[in-house]
């Protein structure tokens, strides 16, 4: 007995934590409030969200487009955690497993695909960012008044990616020993970006330094305040495909929800898209690595730049690994050594170190719908966890892949999430187009996100309530029973 | 072919193995049995879960306070 017990623990050991394996509570990585803080900044804090403070400034007014920002995040990541963690908190099973249970054993690859595309396709931003970024750099340095050297940008790019590669080899507690460092190192780069721009001008004057109305993308004060909040729910909306990954390395409960929020969200993601917003509306310019260089001088500079670029390794790491756990749920993936996943992931990103600019203007596009894709799977994901199963999941028919899994619904497919997750697509883009900023008549007072969330959850709710009432389907009636029956799992 | 005595599932279970079985999938059903260990059902993961769902309504009422007293403000 004791034996298999020591068996069991050097398997967690060796596999779950790099993989799909469920991790029960005294496996888990994250036990400290301090760790997790510090790995959910790396997630929450990238320079990626300089840019979002930029588009922050553009809404008209600063104060209210930051106030608007942090109340997005706020209000909006505490259901997201709720919906996209609570399955994988309890049984430690990977986001794309758990959605099994709502979505269907075949209909989850709807949710691998979103990881996939949402962290590949960040990530690739991000390494794009960090080339342009060290490009920038070397021509603000050695050829002013040039343009950016694309070859080195390539080269750093390349740099990033092996990097990555050799630091991801070692698994999830390489990110935890990782983020560590980074996301201190972000927080202080925010931090002397702030005294910088405020060095001459002081923070209240600059937090009332608005852009030229005629940039800006509203006057009216409740429209640009809907703005600021549902930039805030938009980025919080991002969350939902990654966080079950993180949740099932949580051990404590009351560590599910707070420090995630705080790190990811308000330090995170609110702190530097308000530095970023205001450095936007005191330099003028959108590109951090010029605004840095400007305010700090070239010596001064340069270490900020440079620093700020080493400390996206740190978010980098992160995404990385969410997209090769997610991925191990194609078997020719699970059968593969973690190392090999990671190259094949990161293979892509050497097409991308040649074509930063081109990324980065159609990917960042495309990707700006994140918060129209993810409303409905979230409002899913929610009622079906906490309301129709009333928190009863049967984690052994997650992994059952056939007729068998009390989580087939219609061909492995539960079509009626399938309607819900358009219905929530249709509903937040009659609300909110995220690229041409059209919004319709009730988003100055509501938004987009929050209303589109509650219309998914009605509906699902009760269209799921007359499939229950008639059949069988999706494992919603006796539970108990179902737990008896003998089934085969693989993953 | 594996020896069916080396797969080391202890106590009772609801899942099918045979000596067929591969290392992942062992590895697999390995795991799902220690999570319902009674130690594992004991530890704080398989707990309730009230005082979460609480602490996010919390921040999503604070969140949504804020929103209107901003509202009101300007």
């Amino acid at each position: 007995m004791s034996n298999s017990g020591e068996d069991v623990s050097g398997l967690i050991s060796r596999e779950t934590l790099a993989g799909r394996l469920p991790v029960p509570g005294s496996a888990r990585l994250y036990n400290g409030f301090g760790t997790l803080l510090g790995a959910a900044i790396a997630i929450g804090a990238a320079s990626f969200n300089y840019l979002f403070g930029a588009s922050i400034a553009y809404i008209g007014n600063t104060s209210i487009g930051i106030a608007g920002y942090v109340i997005g995040l706020m209000m909006t990541l505490a259901p997201m955690y709720l919906a996209s963690g609570m399955l994988s908190y309890r049984h430690g099973v990977d986001p794309v497993d758990a959605a099994k249970s709502a979505l269907g054993t075949r209909g989850s690859a709807l949710l691998l695909l979103m990881i996939l595309v949402t962290t590949l396709g960040w990530s690739f931003v991000l390494v794009a960012m960090t080339g342009q970024a060290a490009g920038r750099l070397q021509q603000v340095l050695f050829n002013p008044g040039g343009g950016i050297d694309n070859t080195f940008v390539a080269v750093v790019s390349i740099f990033m990616l092996v990097l990555i590669w050799v630091l991801l080899r070692k698994g999830p507690a390489m990110i935890a020993m990782l983020t560590r460092f980074t996301s201190p190192a972000i927080l202080i780069i925010a931090a002397v970006v702030l005294y910088l721009v405020t060095r001459d001008v002081s923070f209240s004057a600059l937090l009332h330094t608005n852009v030229d109305p005629k940039l800006a993308y509203t006057t009216d004060p409740l429209l640009q305040l809907a703005y600021g909040v549902e930039f805030g729910a938009s980025n919080a909306l991002t969350i939902v495909p990654f966080f079950g990954g993180m949740a099932r390395l949580i051990h404590k409960r009351k560590h599910l929800v707070t420090p995630c929020l705080l790190g990811a969200g308000l330090i995170g993601a609110g702190f530097t898209t308000a530095v970023g917003a205001l450095a936007a509306v005191a330099t003028g310019s959108t590109e951090p690595a010029e605004w840095v260089v400007k305010t700090a001088g070239n010596g001064m500079g340069t270490l900020i730049v440079t620093i700020l670029l080493l400390a996206n390794l740190g978010t980098l790491v992160s995404f990385f690994y969410l997209a090769g756990v997610s991925v191990q749920q194609i078997r020719f993936f699970a059968k593969m050594r973690w190392d090999m996943i990671i190259a094949i992931l990161l293979l892509p990103g050497i097409v991308v170190a040649f074509e930063t600019d081109w990324l980065i203007a159609h990917v960042m596009n495309w990707l700006a719908y994140n918060g129209a894709m993810f409303v409905g799977i979230a409002a899913i994901l929610l009622t079906d966890y906490l309301l129709l199963r009333q928190q009863k999941v049967l984690p052994g028919h997650l992994f059952v892949k056939s007729s068998e899994s009390a989580y087939w619904f219609w061909g492995g497919v539960n079509w009626v999430a399938m309607g819900v997750i358009v219905l929530g697509v249709c509903s937040y883009l009659s609300l909110f187009n995220p690229m041409t900023l059209a919004v319709g008549g009730s988003f100055r007072y509501i938004g987009a996100a929050m209303p589109s969330f509650a219309l998914c959850i009605v509906t699902y709710y009760a269209a799921m309530r007359l499939v229950i009432a008639s059949s069988d389907k999706g494992g919603y009636r006796n539970v108990a029973q179902l737990a008896l029956k003998k089934v085969s799992v693989g993953l | 072919m594996r020896d069916a005595s080396s797969l080391h599932l202890s106590g009772e279970h609801s899942f099918l193995v045979d000596d067929t079985i591969g290392d992942l999938d062992l590895d697999l059903v390995k795991s799902l049995i220690a999570l319902n260990s009674p130690e594992n059902l004991n530890d704080e993961t398989s707990l309730p879960t009230g005082s979460i769902i609480l602490t996010a309504a919390c921040w999503f009422v604070a969140g949504i306070v804020l929103w209107a007293l901003v509202g009101f403000y300007i």
